[in-house]
């Protein structure tokens, strides 16, 4: 369907084409300020043309700067103006957003997050700039030309014709008329009537409000090692760039770090799986980078002091950079839709995605062997006692540890190649993700523990170790003395059986106390030691939180009487979740859980539970109470997501979330189901009686105070009649007291059922309840009175005035029908001049019958009914009545028995020890590189 | 030789024999037949039976979810999930089981879904107040 021929009413436009046009320009300027930074580069033999080259290639950067912030602040412009029209706001907001998850809207979708990474692109290009180092040129021109390639991806360019036509890019101002067929844009005002589909619920948390910004400068920063290795290599400087390079290269393995750390914050606080770590495949290939470059910064600190490594320098900056479009490649192709909980499904980029991958790792690896034999290296050997020796051991263990864990995390790579030669290849998968990396992580882990620990104590180029022989050893053995301690005092706490997590306890401790002791010794006269201290003592305490929180986590969650013995599989797995009744305390493992209480506010359904520690010892302020929550879909038919709490605790946390609860309360539908299966008995009760009912006892006293009620909230003028209703199976339970009630808002009737749990039944008030009860008191001051038109009368002490009589009533009980004859009367009732009460009795005759329509105003408690026309005189009578309540003697009630339960929650509650370890030394092990990058920026100049 | 090299090659053999020792973890998918016959822990992909009956009473035992899958060769049988049943469930084109066969069917301790992208379907939402005109 292609509705060419309409001009559609609302359209903004003109911000999609100032968008396009500022994106073509964006690129068209990134590429020319590539070629003019390369010419720059080339001609730097020749003075006044380097200059005119490289004043031309600023301003192309700047062009394309500024084109980026247009792009950026235009699209911002339409998610939050929410002009639906566009198929990316269609798709990430709704209505209803609140405006501080815009910016989750906005890095959502791939569009979004490639922007996000131009962005920084942009942002480090312009300090480089601005800076104007003399290796602007060469690193600009490389960082220019990955900008161009990313852009690219924005473009959304046809080349050719019809479904051959190559497609180049997602746009992000693509018209959802032009995206998705469907007939609701033959009306050209379909913007009034459709909604966008909102934000998927899990990323509305605040860690998606800043850890997609920060990963992605991670991801931007690795450009400019990856920028300054190439420019070393092309200009045939193949050292000087070192130390231009190495604030650069702190600043992005600091900054990669801690994005790859707040997603697993945000894992632990928004997902349910219950941990920080789950080695994901978009979780591995975020970290490999990462782990490139930290082995790429130890070999750029031995080029840096000795001239060993520097051609693994330049090896692992152009891998770090490989690894992180191959990253991009895998996490955006699609590629990993069936091994990751979160890739991107496909979108038509693979072919660019490839080309991207194949282009710079190929242009950095042709150059790098080209130029391999110029590359200056020291002749003599490394020594086994020199720190050049270990460091580098070092950075071998980090690389493979990078290849391990890509080569597993590409399975389904290899799994397409293979089909693709062998129809019949079988896909092989990793049966189970994490005990894998685990298990071949650890060892990894071990070494660099070790390795930090010994590396700290040799010394560069150390030719004669004699002289140092005896310190060395002494201060190493020490460290080893102590660790071993530690390890083995810590073992009455750790739950560490497996001999291999005894070693890694080792190695953590080992890190720790060698590298503080080494610390100590020289940090008088070399104050730049507190970066590598950090780091290291923070990579041996985020050890010791890994195992303490892996190994001694601890589920709360299980009850004693579940069944067990099924398979022999792990009783963890078995006994993880438990069902907590609404108001019944259930005994767990250590803690009596209660679920309180639950509450919503707005989409947000959110769940008190108290845990009372059962430990003798323990006083009652360990009591605590935690709120898991659950947020409903845009209307409120399913549970769009779990979001557990956790209570923090120095030493531990206790992380708690719902894993499941009554389908009536996940699902509208399934709700609604229930209710119909449901058959209802009309039975009559005595208020003040009890009545006995299929062995159950039921005790009812009218009311028409305004209740209490999950769903009910009351607004002025409601009328409420009910039953305080208790009910009670025996006498040794409980008896439970709960309202059923008729609610009267705007003359219709809306029924609120009571539900009691123990005795499984759901007790309604049928519409005869409010028939029996308002009869009864209508009965009692009922009169009528006759009137014309304009004219008026006094009824008891009000002022009773027809004011007009119309053809159309707007009552909302009336229907319209053809054929219908239908008056509707105006009635302004004032009682003592004060307030007028406006009623419109509808008076009307369908099918030669007579019908009438009272009306009522609910405040006032007074009901008017059209009840005959006179045409000859032209006069009306209206039935009037005050409405006093006066109950009955007996009333009907509709009781439904065996109700599936609503009234509880399933639960699964871990406890976490030592969690803040792993939390405080990682932040530690970032800080270091950090602290490194502003010493050695101070240092450059 | 020198001693770098010696100390790449030695992390080079670490390395091969960590994928040695860790190439038991990676398998291709069973099925259920191939399940029954080894008796092993396994993992099996299909389809979920949607006509068949799924059970998962959480007041009876929280852990206990049952439902009948079939698998790639098109054998239909029991399932035992030993977790609570997952969120959207129904929904699901494809499951991965991580588990083994016993008398009661296929109990599985672990279990991966896919589900069909909330960005793939091509429906336009109409706005509420619209809809009710």
């Amino acid at each position: 369907m292609i509705f060419s021929n309409i001009s559609y009413v609302g359209e903004h436009l003109i911000y999609g084409k100032l968008g396009n046009l500022a994106l073509v320009l964006g690129f068209v300027f990134a590429l020319l300020s590539a070629i003019s930074y390369y010419l720059a580069t080339q001609k730097s033999h020749q003075p006044v043309k380097t200059k005119a080259w490289k004043n031309l290639g600023r301003l192309g950067f700047v062009i394309q700067a500024i084109s980026i912030f247009a792009v950026i602040g235009l699209l911002f412009y339409l998610l939050i103006q929410k002009h639906y029209e566009y198929a990316y706001v269609y798709d990430h907001t709704s209505d209803d957003l609140p405006f501080k998850y815009i910016f989750s809207a906005f890095w959502e979708g791939q569009e979004g997050s490639f922007l996000l990474w131009a962005f920084w692109h942009v942002i480090l290009g312009l300090i480089l700039l601005w800076k104007r180092g003399e290796w602007e040129a060469p690193v600009l021109a490389v960082v220019a030309l990955v900008q161009a390639f990313i852009l690219s991806m924005l473009l959304g360019v046809y080349i050719g014709e019809g479904t051959d036509a190559l497609k180049i890019g997602i746009n992000p101002f693509v018209l959802l008329r032009d995206t998705v067929d469907a007939p609701i844009f033959s009306n050209a005002d379909y913007l009034n009537l459709i909604e966008g589909r909102g934000l998927n619920a899990l990323l509305q948390n605040y860690w998606m409000t800043i850890h997609p910004p920060t990963l992605f400068l991670g991801f931007a920063s690795t450009t400019i090692p990856f920028a300054f290795a190439m420019a070393g290599l092309w200009t045939g400087n193949f050292k000087s760039w070192l130390k231009s390079a190495f604030p650069w290269v702190a600043f992005s393995a600091g900054i990669l770090g801690v994005g790859i750390l707040m997603g697993g914050a945000w894992a632990y606080e928004a997902l349910t799986f219950g941990g920080y770590w789950a080695w994901d495949p978009v979780e591995n290939m975020s970290l490999v980078p990462w782990l490139m470059l930290v082995a790429g910064i130890h070999a750029h600190l031995i080029a840096q002091s000795t001239g060993h490594s520097l051609k693994a320098t330049f090896a692992f900056y152009i891998l770090t950079f490989f690894l992180i479009v191959y990253s991009t490649f895998l996490v955006r192709s699609g590629i990993l839709e069936e091994t990751s909980v979160h890739a991107f499904v496909e979108s038509g980029l693979e072919k660019q995605l490839l080309i991207f991958l194949l282009f710079f790792p190929l242009l950095g690896f042709i150059t790098y062997f080209r130029k391999y034999k110029q590359i200056p290296s020291p002749k003599t050997d490394e020594k086994l006692q020199s720190r050049e020796f270990w460091m580098f051991t070092g950075t071998m263990v980090l690389g493979i540890s990078a290849i391990l864990i890509t080569f597993f995390t590409s399975l389904p790579v290899l799994n397409a190649l293979m089909t693709y030669f062998d129809p019949l290849h079988e896909p092989m998968v990793i049966n189970d993700p994490v005990e894998h990396y685990n298990r071949s992580q650890l060892w990894i882990a071990l070494f660099i523990g070790l390795l930090s620990g010994v590396g700290q104590w040799t010394r560069y180029n150390e030719r004669n170790v004699k002289l140092y022989k005896k310190t060395l050893f002494r201060h190493l053995g020490l460290a080893a003395v102590i660790a071993l301690l530690l390890s083995y005092i810590s073992l009455y706490w750790l739950n560490a059986v497996a001999w291999q997590y005894q070693l890694l306890l080792f190695s953590g401790f080992y890190a720790i106390i060698s590298n503080t002791d080494h610390f100590i010794r020289v940090v008088r006269h070399y104050p730049k030691s507190v970066a590598s201290w950090f780091s290291h003592v923070g990579f041996g305490i985020m050890i010791i939180g890994i195992l303490a929180s892996g190994l001694n986590k601890e589920v709360i969650s299980t009850n004693m009487f579940a069944q067990q013995g099924l398979l022999g599989l792990d009783e963890e797995t078995l006994q993880s979740n438990i069902i907590l009744l609404k108001g019944s305390p259930m005994v767990m493992n250590g803690y009596e859980a209660t679920y309180v209480d639950d509450s919503m506010d707005g989409f947000y359904r959110t769940y008190d539970i108290r845990f009372v520690p059962m430990d003798s010892t323990s006083e009652l302020r360990d009591t605590f109470t935690l709120h898991p929550n659950i947020i409903y879909n845009s209307d409120y038919t399913k549970v769009e997501a779990y979001n557990p709490d956790t209570r923090r605790k120095w030493n531990y946390d206790i992380f708690t979330h719902l894993s499941g609860l009554p389908p009536q309360e996940m699902n509208f539908q399934e709700a609604k189901n229930i209710e119909d299966s449901l058959s209802y008995t009309e039975q009559m009760i005595t208020p003040g009686d009890t009545l006995a009912y299929n062995g159950s006892f039921i005790y009812a006293e009218f009311t028409n105070e305004i209740p209490e009620h999950d769903d009910y909230e009351y607004s002025e003028g409601d009328m409420v009649i009910g039953l305080n209703i208790t009910s009670w199976s025996n006498e040794f339970t409980q008896p439970e007291e709960k309202t059923a009630f008729l609610l009267i808002r705007d003359n219709a009737l809306y029924q609120y059922g009571a539900y009691f749990p123990d005795t499984r039944m759901k007790i309604k008030l049928p519409e005869s309840f409010a028939d029996a009860v308002l009869e009864k008191s209508k009965s009692q001051s009922g009169s009528t009175i006759e009137l014309k038109l304009g004219d008026s009368a006094q009824w008891e002490n009000y002022t009773v005035h027809l004011s007009d009589i119309i053809q159309s009533p707007k009552h909302p009980e009336y229907r319209a029908k053809k054929g219908d004859v239908a008056i509707g009367a105006q009635l302004n009732i004032v009682q003592n001049s004060t307030e007028t009460i406006q009623l419109e009795p509808v008076f009307y005759i369908r099918d030669d019958e007579i019908n009438f329509i009272e009306d009522r105003d609910t405040t006032a408690r007074i009901a008017a009914q059209l009840v005959k026309i006179d045409p000859e005189n032209s006069s009306f009578t209206f039935g009037l009545s005050k409405e006093s309540i006066q109950w009955p003697d007996h009333a009907p009630i509709s009781i439904a028995e065996n109700v599936p339960r609503s009234d509880y929650l399933v639960l699964s509650t871990i406890k976490f020890p030592g969690i803040n370890l792993f939390w405080i030394g990682s932040i530690m092990m970032l800080l270091g590189f950090f602290i490194s990058m502003f010493f050695r920026w101070k240092a450059r100049s | 030789m020198n001693n770098t090299l010696i100390a790449a090659l030695i992390l080079i053999a670490g390395a091969i024999s960590v994928i040695v020792f860790t190439s038991n973890d990676v398998s291709s998918y069973g099925t259920f037949t191939l399940a029954e016959n080894s008796g092993e822990r396994m993992k099996v992909v299909g389809q979920l039976s949607k006509d068949k009956e799924m059970i998962y009473d959480p007041v009876k035992d929280p852990n206990h979810f049952s439902f009948y899958m079939k698998d790639n060769e098109g054998r239909e049988e029991k399932v035992v999930l030993l977790q609570a049943k997952p969120q959207d469930f129904e929904l699901s084109e494809q499951i991965v089981l991580t588990g083994q066969m016993n008398e009661e069917g296929f109990v599985a301790s672990d279990m991966l879904m896919k589900c069909p992208s909330k960005y793939n379907d091509e429906e336009i939402y109409i706005r509420s107040e619209a809809k009710s005109e």
